[in-house]
């Protein structure tokens, strides 16, 4: 691939990305999802689990942002293309259906980053303001790698509500599907509750777990929040991210060129 | 001669259901081609093949000099398409559904924003350049659309029923815009309508597809010619006619004119004639009048479909006034 062509492919994956930004981002569903929704989850946790750690409560919200937000724009900005027939627009100009796919993934990525940003500093500024304790206990940030794990788990969330989404003729149709992964992945990949609680009944069952990606994200949200940081863990960690956003953005390019056919 | 668009035996199955069989067809350089159909006939399967949206089952599609499944970038920026219902950003304004367009075909900023002023002007929407098109009028979201298909400057144009719908002011500045194109830039331009007026006006030659198969494909002249004078009759009588069905077992296709007065489609008209006479001293008629008829191009419509060009536009708008809801 020459670069003149590389270069070209870019600016129509970004303008394809500027464009939903600014269309997509403020229909309801995805101001419900990615803000609202995890306030709502953390309020819950933090006044009827006081077996929850403050940690968990700020990193569980934090993914929590992040997969609901970038997840929901996916299912809002696919169906609605296609609802209003935009999306033949899309698909009749020249632009390679991967561009296309990673043009959608970046926006759903970006939304999520920010929401889950403005959550998490909310949270860390004043989460514990009631208890007058000022910034939450414990807390020792570590504002890169914190980022860095932030904008992993986004892309990996956007990537994996683009395999539920590209297909959707409706929000209904790519949100139900999304629901199920989504909350199964809240309870079991240790977003509130400490892993080994989880699987207190099983342990041997834990690597349950390690087969999704948000796991992953938690682990390294919690070091990179809590100076905990391992670096070795830490690097695999991000290579997972890496390696599930990478595989569902496949997934979801073979299912979206089928679709098209 | 050098083809625009080339088509040889292409065919599409849904399930099946065959929408097209092995359709045939050549659009040269600089041509306004019309694709004539009913509502179903396959018109938009064949375009939505032509412009890459969706793969034939078999059959060679070239375009522009290439597949558009092949090499789709290199195809897909030759052409432009307008499609069937206006898909225009709402939330967006005229002037940024124009950039943004202009971006996915790289066109450069200070030529797309040049253009975008032409076009806009050309189009009568300059004064609205800044309103969210979320305001405008089913016309003036068609004549967007229409701009946004022209920005990069294609060499073809796909229109799908460009002018269903719209109010007479809107029709006839499309018509116009479309007809200064193909004269005065040279582009070929491909439009599928049900008007047959649009299609004579407008067009070189006219391909007639009916129930996915083209029936009748030439210049109109070359059509109207394919059926001989004498395949077409009116016949006038002294008293209202109370049912046509006993001349339908006979003829083609019989359309009720006034109520005394009848058109017959027959390639064997003169072997209907006692039919006719048959028939009227029956029903205690008498005729005042046999006439042959020069065919039009409406005849030759409902010649090669069996179907009433009446019924058919009233299908369509109707149809069109649902789909743009």
């Amino acid at each position: 691939m020459s670069i003149k062509r590389l270069s070209d492919d870019l600016l129509k994956v970004w303008a394809i990305t500027e464009k939903d930004i600014r269309m997509y981002y403020l229909k309801s569903p995805s101001i419900f999802f990615g803000i609202v929704f995890p306030l709502i989850l953390y309020f819950t946790f933090a006044m009827g689990r006081p077996c929850v750690t403050e940690a968990h409560r700020l990193t569980g919200v934090v993914t929590v942002s992040a997969l609901f937000g970038a997840t929901s724009v996916e299912a809002v900005v696919f169906s609605l293309e296609r609802r209003s027939r935009t999306m033949d627009r899309l698909l009749v100009a020249p632009i390679h259906p991967g561009a296309l796919i990673f043009g959608k993934a970046i926006s759903g990525a970006i939304f999520g980053f920010i929401v889950a940003i403005i959550v998490g500093a909310i949270l860390m500024l004043f989460g514990s303001f009631w208890r007058w304790t000022g910034l939450m206990p414990g807390l020792k940030l570590e504002p890169v790698t914190f980022m860095i794990a932030v904008f992993l788990t986004s892309i990996v969330s956007s990537s994996l509500g683009m395999i539920f989404s590209v297909k959707a003729r409706d929000i209904t149709e790519a949100m139900w599907p999304l629901n199920v992964i989504r909350f199964l992945m809240i309870f079991i990949c240790g977003v509130f509750i400490p892993l080994d609680e989880t699987f207190a009944f099983m342990p041997s069952a834990k690597f349950i777990a390690y087969l999704f990606p948000i796991t992953y994200s938690v682990e390294a949200l919690m070091q990179a929040t809590f100076g905990m940081i391992q670096p070795r863990r830490l690097l695999l960690d991000f290579l997972a991210l890496i390696f599930f956003s990478a595989t569902f953005l496949m997934i979801a390019v073979k299912i979206f060129n089928r679709s098209i056919r | 001669m050098t083809f625009a668009i080339k088509v040889n035996d292409l065919t599409k199955r849904y399930g099946r259901v065959l929408a097209l069989k092995n359709v045939r067809l050549e659009v040269e350089e600089g041509e306004f081609f019309g694709l004539l159909g009913p509502n179903g006939a396959g018109k938009t399967t064949l375009i939505r093949i032509l412009t890459g949206l969706t793969a034939p089952t078999s059959g060679e599609v070239i375009v522009a000099g290439g597949n558009p499944f092949e090499e789709p970038v290199k195809v897909k920026s030759r052409f432009g398409l307008v499609p069937e219902i206006s898909n225009v950003y709402v939330d967006f304004t005229a002037w940024e559904n124009l950039m943004f367009t202009g971006r996915l075909y790289s066109v450069p900023r200070d030529v797309r924003e040049k253009r975008a002023m032409e076009l806009l002007e050309i189009l009568g929407l300059k004064e609205r350049r800044d309103s969210p098109v979320r305001q405008f009028s089913k016309g003036m979201r068609r004549r967007l659309a229409i701009a946004m298909a022209l920005i990069h400057d294609p060499q073809i144009l796909f229109l799908d029923e460009p002018t269903s719908g719209l109010d007479v002011q809107s029709t006839n500045v499309i018509r116009g815009i479309l007809r200064r194109l193909n004269e005065e830039e040279g582009k070929t331009i491909f439009l599928t309508t049900h008007y047959i007026e649009e299609a004579e006006r407008l067009c070189h030659r006219v391909a007639i597809l009916n129930r996915g198969e083209i029936v009748a494909q030439g210049t109109v002249e070359e059509l109207k010619a394919s059926i001989k004078m004498s395949e077409i009759v009116e016949v006038t009588f002294n008293a209202p006619i109370p049912s046509l069905s006993e001349l339908e077992k006979h003829c083609d296709k019989v359309i009720r004119l006034r109520e005394n007065k009848i058109r017959l489609y027959s390639p064997h008209i003169s072997r209907n004639l006692e039919a006719i006479t048959d028939f009227a001293r029956r029903n205690g008629l008498e005729i005042l009048s046999v006439n042959t008829v020069n065919p039009t191009l409406e005849d030759v419509f409902i010649r090669y479909t069996g179907l009433d060009i009446v019924a058919v536009e009233r299908m369509e708008q109707i149809r069109a006034k649902g789909s743009e809801r």
